[in-house]
């Protein structure tokens, strides 16, 4: 550090969900990326082997370089917590301590000894026996909650800030409240585990028949569809004290020694048994998702007024799974007491590699920095000449346009003539939202190209509304955003306009982005010509993948995914590719037949 | 023919080998499960006795919120896993 070379932190979120790896040079995050893209096995836990590597090669660096390697919690203290829990519920979580203790005993209590073997495998670096020599620098074991802390303070610029994280749970917290002060940021208060608003969430989401860590979006989008009229019943099972804090009542819960979320107990005091999987979605099912969400939101704002009364200050970030709860984030802009809000757009586990190589490079050097993150746009990029050579090769036809105002009006024409566009530009999102640059986008105002979108692309039975991206400067005039900016997806306000039902929630709100030049220029140029032509600065804006799969990373993956569903127009930088022109059957044909060979 | 009776030794030699990882692992999987079953039962169940017993003393909250307590602030906290 003395010298002038720069210092590289190497971040790491895994054995858990959504893992991911992140890049630190000198104080600033310059590369980060989910696992799950590269494997495409959605919320992928294990370790964050093409990430790492797609992290060391966009620096051009290698293992030996790094300053060391920053881990997003420590591992003791989770393993205490669980002893702690096995004691607190002797003897009925025998069978769940079995499950647990073969995963310790066989991987997590060796975590050290994981991480230099993996990093090891990654450097590729071979002994003379040919093995894979390990990591053997040092490694950083940073609090979950300071990690996920950390990751909203440093890139939200706010000198000083109160810092709420709230998720399911970390070593043993559930919630925190972080003080950041010129730097410096310090974990003051929790709330730990069992009593987890994160958890609650995860225990209904568990009995509405979806999956436990990522069905909880569907829990969201499904609310607006109910009537919140069993929030005295949910209210039954928490216990809310004075200061807005909480207590799960533990009858009702079996996650603390089960294998399930909650107890026979719960299916009886709401009368309905857990639902399946394929079970009908009833009316019924949709109320107890509005009165979930409803219930959530007061609990989320209790917690931010809470925070507020003993600590003050005008400004709130905020972290963690519950944070990527876009509506109870919409009320907190709008009803709670800090004057800005800052929401870390990777706010779930994934976004832990990136807190905790901030807070380990605010001890090494506590400096206050310029920016800690330049951008959220830090996956890979692939140049048009790498896509122009594997169009060539594989004999797919394509116009090229030169200049990047050229493509902007071309595409901006393409929407206005009702194409529903594949968009893949520039480097990937981090986070779970795609931001405009591995995004499906086309015209909101056309009622039949929601349908198009919702069944022949996405195939989603239903016909829930889709996200709207709309340029910055002209947001305020369409949305009810109160002056506030959501660049990455996580806020949804009331729509002022009337005319876009693609877009619009049954209780006329919209999960919105809004898109400046300086955040994504080739996008906000594109939304630009698209109002050029028709006076509407608004488009659909969803992920560039198909139902079931984790978003596209590279440009192949693109035009897979462009094939196999009923997409006009596949915009691959400056490549565009028109379904009139590809067979896509016989695409389809070649494209698995090499994913077989390759396997 | 001698060659040949040594590739038939070695294959039978690595089958066995097989056989015995396969068993070895059983039999390691079992262990393990009846350790298991003596901490659970033993060690964690003296553990949860004096629980209960401490918890009878326990006052009732007045809120959930409580201290962060060991924040790790140097590189050499930030190197122990605990
Ligand atoms: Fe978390």
């Amino acid at each position: 550090m003395s010298d002038n070379k720069p210092t590289y932190l190497l971040g790491l979120a895994c054995f858990y969900h959504d893992s991911s790896a992140c890049l630190l040079k000198d104080g600033v995050v310059i590369a980060a990326a989910q696992e799950e893209r590269f494997t495409r096995i959605k919320h992928d836990e294990n370790f964050p082997e093409y990430s790492v590597n797609y992290c060391l090669e966009a620096a051009d660096i290698t293992l030996d370089q790094l300053s060391g390697v920053c881990f997003y919690e420590k591992p003791l203290w989770k393993f205490e917590r669980l002893l702690l829990t096995y004691i607190q519920e002797w003897p009925r979580g025998f069978f769940s301590f079995l499950k647990a203790m073969r995963a310790w005993l066989n991987k997590k209590l060796w975590m050290e000894h994981i991480i230099c073997k993996e990093l090891g495998k990654v450097s590729g670096i071979k002994n003379k026996k040919g093995k894979s020599v390990p990591y053997s620098g040092k490694i950083y074991y940073v609090p979950h909650h300071l990690s996920h802390a950390a990751s909203t303070y440093y890139p939200s610029n706010f000198k000083n800030a109160t810092v709420l994280t709230v998720d399911g749970v970390g070593e043993r917290s559930t919630s925190t409240i972080a003080l950041g002060e010129e730097q410096k940021l310090t974990l003051k208060e929790e709330i730990v585990f069992p009593d987890s608003l994160g958890l609650l969430y995860s225990a209904f989401t568990y009995y509405l028949g979806f999956k436990v860590n990522s069905g909880e979006y569907k829990v969201m989008g499904l609310a607006p569809y109910g009537t919140a009229r069993y929030t005295k019943e949910i209210e039954a099972l928490i216990e809310i004290f004075a200061d807005g804090s909480f207590r799960l009542k533990p009858e009702f819960f079996a996650y603390r020694y089960g294998l399930k979320m909650t107890s026979s107990k719960f299916a009886k005091h709401f009368g309905r048994p857990v639902r399946n999987t394929d079970d009908e979605l009833t009316q019924w099912h949709k109320d107890m998702a509005a009165s979930l969400q409803q219930v959530a939101e007061e609990l989320m704002l209790n917690l931010v007024r809470y925070a507020h009364k003993q600590y003050g200050g005008k400004n709130l970030c905020l972290s963690g799974g519950v944070a990527l709860n876009c509506v109870a984030n919409g009320r907190i802009v709008r009803e709670g007491p800090f004057k800005n809000v800052y929401i870390f757009p990777a706010a779930g586990d994934a976004g832990g590699s990136v807190g905790a190589t901030l807070y380990v490079n605010s001890i090494i050097d506590p400096k206050p920095k310029a920016k800690s993150i330049e951008t959220i746009y830090l996956g890979p990029k692939f140049s048009n000449q790498m896509i122009e050579s594997f169009l060539q090769d594989s004999g797919i036809k394509y116009d090229k346009i030169d200049t990047a105002a050229d493509r902007a009006v071309k595409v901006g024409q393409l929407l206005a003539d009702n194409n529903v566009i594949g968009l893949f530009q520039g480097r990937m999102e981090f986070g779970p939202r795609a931001l405009g640059n591995r995004s499906i986008i086309a015209d909101p105002r056309k009622p039949e190209n929601w349908k198009r979108v919702n069944i022949k692309i996405k195939f989603r039975e239903d016909f829930r509304p889709f996200a709207p991206s709309v340029m910055a400067d002209k947001a305020q005039d369409i949305f009810d955003l109160r002056g506030v900016d959501s660049p990455y997806m996580l806020l949804t306000a009331g729509t002022k306009v009337k005319d876009l039902p693609a877009i619009t929630h049954v209780n006329s709100s919209a999960r919105i982005q809004t898109v400046s030049a300086e955040d994504n220029k080739p996008y906000y140029d594109i939304l630009s010509a698209f109002n050029d032509l028709t006076n509407c600065p608004v488009v659909i804006n969803t992920s560039l993948n198909v139902r079931g799969e984790p978003i596209v990373w590279d440009h192949i993956d693109a035009f897979k995914c462009f094939i196999r569903t009923d997409m006009d127009i596949l915009v691959l930088e400056n490549f565009i590719i028109n379904a009139e022109e590809v067979d896509k059957n016989f695409f389809k044909t070649k494209f698995e037949l090499e994913v077989f060979a390759d396997d | 023919m001698l060659i040949f009776e040594m590739d038939a030794l070695k294959t039978f030699g690595k089958k066995l080998w097989k056989g015995w990882m396969w068993f070895a692992e059983k039999i390691g999987w079992i262990n393990q499960q009846i350790l298991l079953g003596v901490v659970y039962f033993i060690f964690i169940g003296i553990y949860a006795l004096i629980y209960d017993a401490i918890k009878l003393f326990k006052h009732k909250p007045e809120t959930m919120w409580r201290e962060f307590e060991h924040q790790p602030e140097t590189l050499e906290a930030l190197e122990k896993q605990f």
